[in-house]
C-alpha cells in the first residue's frame, strides 16, 4: 500500500485484448482496492461506457476492429473530460505524441511489469481532473461572489431609484382616490342642479345657478379636469421605472450558473444602465450611440456584470466636474462590439498590466477586492471574446469589448 | 386654520415636486419649488419661507449641504429633508450638518407627513410668537441690547440671554423683567414651580421653565447685586 493516496471508490475501465497484460494491470489495480471493468475490445468498451461511470480508461492502442485512438476520439466525443491513458507497444515518441494528440492524458509503454508506475499514472491523471473540475467549480463561485460585491454596491443606488417613484405614484393616487371620492358629491350636486333648472320656477333657476358657480370652483373638479390624466401618467411612468430596475435587478442578482442563450447586448446595456444609473448620473452625463445588433451567445447575467463592472469602474474615475461616459455599439466581420469611455483619471502605464489580476486594485484598503476586472476577463474568455484597454492619464479610459455573433440559428 | 405658511420643495426629480406642489396647495400651503439647491439658494434671497423640504441626493450640492446653508443664513426656517436613499452615512450627514427638524424617508405615509408639516409650523409660530413677545418686553424694560433670544425652529428650548461677561445688575431689576415677561407669556402660575428648575453651570444660572406644546424657556441669568 502507498500511504498518501487514496484510491478507494475509483472505478477503471480497462480496455486491452492482450490476456496477460489485461491479467497484470488488474490484479494491480483490485490490490489497491480500485473497482475494474474488463474488456476485450473497444466496441463492448463503448456498450460499458454507455452503462456505467469510470473515473479513468486504460486503453490499448492496437485493439480488434476499433482501435485504441478511435476510442478516445469516441470518449472525446461524449464523455466530456473522462481521462484515458494509452497503452502502447510502439515504444516510439511517434506514438506517445499521438496519444496526446488524439486527446489521452498519459501514456503506458508495454510489456510493463513495474506496478509503481502504473499506479502513479493511474493517480496523477484521477488528481489532474479532479483538481480542473474543482478548479472550474471555484471560478464559478467567484464570479458569483464578485456579482454580490458589485450588488452591495448598487443597493443604496437602486433603493433610492425605486423609492423616489413610488412616492409619486402613491401621492399621485391618493390624491385622485380624494377625487374621487368627492366626485359623488359632484355627480348628485349636478342632478339637483338639473332638477331645478328643469323646474322652471325663477327661485329654483337661481339656486341651480348659484350651485353651478360654486361647483365650477370645486378643487377636486378642477383637478379631475385640468391635471388627472397629467398625474395618471405620471403614475403609470413611474411605476413602468419601478418595474425596470426591479426586472434588470433580478436579471442581475439570479445565480444563473452557465446557460447560454441568444442575447441582445443592446438590452442587457439598458439593463446595466438602469442598474447603475443612480451612481452615475450626479457625476456624469452618459452618451449612447447604438447601432441595431445581430445577437450574440451567451449568459445574461454574466454580461450584466461585465458590463456593470466596467461602467462602475468608469463612474469611479471621474472626479471632476463635467464627466462624461460614452457607450458605442456596432457590429463588423461577424463580432459584435461595445466600447465604453469615460473622461476620468485613467490608467497609468504601469498598472496596465496589472489590471486583470486578480486583488489587483489602485483604490483604497475596503473599498472592493480587486476581483472585478479579473472576472471581466474570465467571463469575456468563456464567451469566445476579447476585451481592449485603452488609456492615458488625465485624459479618460476606453473599454473595446468583442463577441463573436450567433450564428447558430438561421 | 389658515394655512398660509410658504413651503419650498427641493428635488431633482421633477414628478416628485409636482406631486408635493399639488398636495400642499390643496392644503392651502403657498408652495414653491426648485430643482436643486443652487437654485433654491437663489429663490431665497428675495422670497421667505416658512418651511423647507429637501432631497438629500441631488447632482451639484447635496441636500445637507444646503440645509446646512441655509441653518447658517436663515435658522427660522424648519428644515426637513426627505429621502429615498437608505444610506445611513448620508442620513447622519443630514442630521448633524443640516440640523434638521425631522427627516422622513420616501415614500412617506401620506397622513403622517402632513401632520408632520402641521406640527413643525405650529411649532414656528408658537416659537416666533414668543420670541416677538420677550422682544417686546425687553422695549418695554429698555434691555434691547443687553437680552439676546435663540429660538432656532429644529430644537424645542429657546435660549435668553440676559447680560454680558461685564454686566451686573440689580437683583430687583431682573426680577421685574421676569416678572412681566412671564406675565405676558401667561405664565404666572409656573413662578412657584422655577425653583426646581433652576441650575448653575460654568458659574451662570439658568431658569428653565416649560411652556406649553412641548417648548422650554431657558433664561440665563446675569450677575446680580443685592
Amino acid at each position: 500500500m502507498i500511504t498518501g493516496r487514496n484510491f478507494a471508490n475509483l472505478c477503471v475501465l480497462l480496455v486491452e485484448d492482450d490476456p496477460e497484460c489485461g491479467d497484470f494491470f488488474e490484479s494491480v489495480l483490485l490490490g489497491e482496492g480500485i473497482k475494474v471493468c474488463r474488456s476485450r475490445n473497444a466496441e463492448s468498451a463503448v456498450e460499458i461506457l454507455k452503462e456505467q461511470k469510470f473515473d479513468i480508461v486504460l486503453s490499448d492502442k492496437n485493439l480488434p476492429g476499433m482501435d485504441g485512438i478511435a476510442l478516445i476520439k469516441h470518449i472525446r466525443g461524449n464523455y466530456g473530460t473522462l481521462p484515458v491513458v494509452l497503452i502502447t507497444g510502439e515504444g516510439t515518441v511517434g506514438s506517445a505524441v499521438d496519444a496526446f494528440k488524439f486527446g489521452a492524458q498519459d501514456f503506458l509503454l508495454k510489456p510493463l511489469d513495474d506496478s509503481e508506475l502504473l499506479l502513479k499514472t493511474v493517480w496523477n491523471v484521477v488528481e489532474q481532473r479532479r483538481l480542473a473540475d474543482e478548479n472550474k467549480m471555484l471560478q464559478r463561485k467567484l464570479i458569483l461572489a464578485e456579482r454580490m460585491e458589485s450588488l452591495g454596491l448598487l443597493a443604496t443606488g437602486v433603493a433610492h431609484e425605486i423609492n423616489n417613484p413610488t412616492s409619486f405614484v402613491l401621492g399621485n393616487l391618493e390624491l385622485l382616490r380624494e377625487d374621487m371620492r368627492e366626485f359623488a358629491k359632484i355627480s348628485e350636486g349636478l342632478q339637483s342642479i338639473l332638477a331645478d333648472v328643469m323646474s322652471g320656477e325663477q327661485k329654483e333657476v337661481e339656486r341651480a345657478r348659484k350651485r353651478f358657480e360654486e361647483l365650477r370652483q370645486n378643487a377636486s373638479l378642477r383637478r379631475i379636469q385640468d391635471d388627472a390624466v397629467q398625474m395618471i401618467e405620471e403614475a403609470i411612468d413611474g411605476a413602468h421605472r419601478i418595474r425596470r430596475i426591479v426586472g434588470s435587478l433580478r436579471g442581475f442578482a439570479r445565480p444563473d450558473y452557465e446557460t447560454m442563450e441568444p442575447v441582445d447586448l443592446n438590452e442587457e446595456l439598458e439593463k446595466s444602465l438602469t442598474l447603475v444609473w443612480n451612481e452615475l448620473k450626479y457625476k456624469c452625463k452618459v452618451t449612447k450611440e447604438l447601432q441595431e445588433l445581430p445577437k450574440v451567445v451567451g449568459n445574461p447575467s454574466q454580461i450584466d456584470q461585465v458590463l456593470v463592472n466596467i461602467l462602475l469602474n468608469a463612474g469611479q474615475a471621474i472626479e471632476q466636474k463635467e464627466g462624461s461616459i460614452v457607450i458605442k455599439t456596432y457590429h463588423e466581420n461577424s463580432r459584435v462590439f461595445i466600447t465604453i469611455s469615460d473622461n476620468g483619471k485613467g490608467i497609468a502605464a504601469e498598472c496596465m498590466k496589472h489590471i486583470f489580476d486578480p486583488f489587483f486594485t489602485t483604490k483604497d484598503v475596503g473599498s472592493g477586492t480587486g476581483l472585478g476586472l479579473y472576472i471581466v476577463y474570465d467571463i469575456v474568455k468563456r464567451h469566445a471574446g476579447s476585451i481592449d484597454v485603452k488609456s492615458q492619464v488625465g485624459e479618460g479610459t476606453t473599454f473595446i469589448l468583442a463577441f463573436p455573433e450567433d450564428t447558430s440559428h438561421g | 386654520m389658515a394655512e398660509n405658511h410658504s413651503i419650498l420643495c427641493v428635488d431633482d426629480e421633477a414628478s416628485i415636486l409636482k406631486m408635493l406642489k399639488r398636495l400642499l396647495e390643496g392644503q392651502g400651503y403657498q408652495v414653491f419649488t426648485c430643482p436643486g439647491g443652487k437654485e433654491a439658494l437663489e429663490l431665497l434671497e428675495h422670497c421667505h419661507v416658512d418651511l423647507i423640504l429637501s432631497d438629500q441626493r441631488m447632482p451639484g450640492m447635496s441636500g445637507s449641504e444646503f440645509l446646512r446653508i441655509v441653518k447658517d443664513k436663515s435658522p427660522h426656517v424648519v428644515r426637513i429633508m426627505m429621502s429615498g436613499y437608505s444610506d445611513f452615512d448620508s442620513l447622519v450627514a443630514a442630521v448633524n450638518e443640516g440640523e434638521i427638524f425631522r427627516f422622513i424617508s420616501k415614500p412617506w405615509d401620506q397622513e403622517q407627513f402632513l401632520a408632520l408639516l402641521r406640527l413643525a409650523l405650529a411649532q414656528k409660530d408658537v416659537v416666533t410668537s414668543i420670541e416677538n413677545i420677550i422682544k417686546d418686553v425687553c422695549k418695554i424694560a429698555k434691555l434691547v441690547d443687553k437680552v439676546s433670544v435663540d429660538a432656532p425652529t429644529d430644537s424645542q428650548c429657546l435660549r435668553v440671554k440676559i447680560g454680558g461677561e461685564e454686566d451686573v445688575f440689580h437683583k430687583n431689576t431682573i426680577m421685574r423683567f421676569l416678572n412681566t415677561l412671564f406675565d405676558a407669556l401667561g405664565l404666572q402660575e409656573k413662578i412657584s414651580s422655577i425653583a426646581g428648575a433652576v441650575a448653575r453651570k460654568n458659574g451662570i444660572v439658568s431658569v428653565t421653565v416649560d411652556i406649553g406644546r412641548g417648548i422650554a424657556l431657558k433664561i440665563e441669568l446675569p450677575k446680580m447685586e443685592e
